[in-house]
């Protein structure tokens, strides 16, 4: 389960191209792509090993109309179908390794 | 290109085939949109399909191609003409015909009756392939030869796109669509109402000052019986060649329509064909990422682990250039034409009013 003080690490074999407001990602070695909203091509453009789920939720409410509850309980929901398709990692120390 | 490679594994089973297939080599250059292809093969009938395939690229002779492909026929191949080695990881299945990687190496396996081995750093490429196997020109060019030369092209910015591509006032319009999705029968209608053609099948893709060109690739026109029957000017089409293993019949279409070939043209429209049981022709928008998503489907050996970021890279760029729609194609023939018209009308149009290009 994922916790709102875990960090999201993105895959490296992820690649993510901006369609307007929408967002594909694929995964290089299986071929499989996944398609975002414009939050969820926001928040993968924000995540980058260092922030916490909870700061995440910050950034987005900043930006979106949307209560911080709200918030992180969307980025939660994503981040558990992402990882669930081998996109990020959801883990519990930082990773400064991460591009954007 | 073979100077520096005396040591790869391509350079050694060149040299293994040279001594051992060799007799007398024919050799053709071709330059394929800026990309220099030698072949060299010891086998006449290879050297006359591969020069039929690429007759719309003849090259000049130099030192240096960009690319260099041995193309061997032998009477039995054997472990020694290009064994796949037991870590190569398998790429592609599709039953006869396999593709495996390891580092920069790719492997073509065609049964046990062909091989076909490529370095992507080095861009050469040397295949062997059992003279039994080799029964039409087609199998010498599209099993032999195209995959994994289609490769070292993408290694040189070229993508392939299994797409029709058709031209009108020097914007494109690329039909996106598996064998029987109906480019052939639409390629056919438009070049008939007046519009330049990149390709029915295939076209390449290449970036220039971001913008994505698309580039010709007129290959013999495949058409079936039942678009044969739609389109009355092929019957004055007088040199047919019938391949009985697609069921299908080719021609080439300056025959036809002399002069329509195009050479390059910047696309504005990506549109995905199905033919639909219905009597009505009707377009509907289709929003980029699905076209993007699809679009993957349609690039030659997209997953390959040198340049798929670039080739998604290739294919989001179009995405992002034109317009998106799908096309389901009624018994409406002649409307067909006329969709496709106001769509890249419409795109022309809005480029006009708006004093730019799309995004």
């Amino acid at each position: 389960m994922i916790q709102t003080d875990n960090y999201l690490v993105k895959d490296h074999e992820v690649l993510f191209t901006s369609m307007g407001e929408d967002a594909v990602l694929l995964h290089v070695q299986r071929g499989d792509y996944y398609s975002l909203n414009k939050v969820g091509a926001r928040l993968w453009v924000l995540t980058d090993g260092c922030k916490t789920i909870r700061e995440l939720a910050v950034l987005i409410t900043e930006e979106f109309d949307i209560t911080h509850e709200q918030a992180e309980n969307d980025i939660i929901e994503l981040a558990e179908q992402l990882e669930k398709e081998g996109l990020v990692k959801a883990v519990e120390t930082p990773q400064n390794d991460q591009q954007t | 290109m073979t100077s520096d490679s005396d040591s790869s594994a391509v350079a050694e089973l060149v040299e293994r085939g040279m001594a051992k297939h060799g007799g007398e080599i024919h050799t053709g250059y071709f330059d394929f949109h800026g990309v220099l292809t030698r072949t060299l093969t010891n086998s006449e009938m290879v050297d006359r399909a591969v020069t039929g395939f690429l007759r719309a690229f003849p090259g000049e002779e130099a030192e240096k191609p960009d690319i260099e492909f041995h193309l061997f026929t032998v009477d039995k191949l054997d472990d020694s003409l290009g064994e796949i080695p037991a870590k190569a990881a398998l790429l592609y299945d599709w039953g006869m015909v396999k593709i495996y990687h390891q580092g920069p190496l790719r492997y073509l396996e065609v049964d046990t009756q062909a091989r076909v081995v490529a370095d992507v750093e080095k861009r050469t490429a040397v295949g062997f392939a059992e003279k039994e196997l080799l029964q039409s020109d087609w199998l010498v060019s599209n099993l032999f030869f195209y995959p994994l030369w289609g490769q070292l092209l993408k290694e040189c910015g070229l993508f392939p796109l299994h797409a029709a591509g058709l031209v009108k006032e020097g914007r494109s319009c690329l039909f996106l669509g598996r064998s029987g999705s109906g480019k052939s029968t639409l390629t056919l209608h438009l070049v008939k109402n007046g519009y330049g053609l990149l390709s029915d099948d295939t076209v390449f893709l290449r970036e220039k000052d971001g913008r994505i060109e698309a580039l010709s690739f007129p290959e013999e026109i495949n058409v079936s019986e039942q678009t044969m029957e739609l389109i009355p000017e092929l019957s004055r089409v007088e040199n047919f060649t019938v391949n009985e293993l697609r069921n299908k019949s080719s021609f080439s279409i300056e025959e036809l329509y002399p002069g329509c070939v195009v050479d390059t043209s910047e696309p504005a429209l990506m549109v995905f064909p199905q033919i639909a049981e219905v009597a009505s022709t009707t377009v509907a928008p289709m929003s980029r990422t699905e076209a993007l998503a699809l679009a993957m489907r349609y690039g030659y050996f997209f997953l390959d682990p040198s340049t798929t970021g670039r080739h998604f890279e290739i294919l989001s760029l179009l995405a992002r250039q034109g317009r998106c729609f799908r096309l389901n194609s009624g018994s409406d023939q002649e409307e067909l034409g006329r969709a496709v018209d106001r769509l890249l009308t419409g795109s022309l149009e809005e480029d006009q009013t708006s004093g730019g290009r799309k995004e």
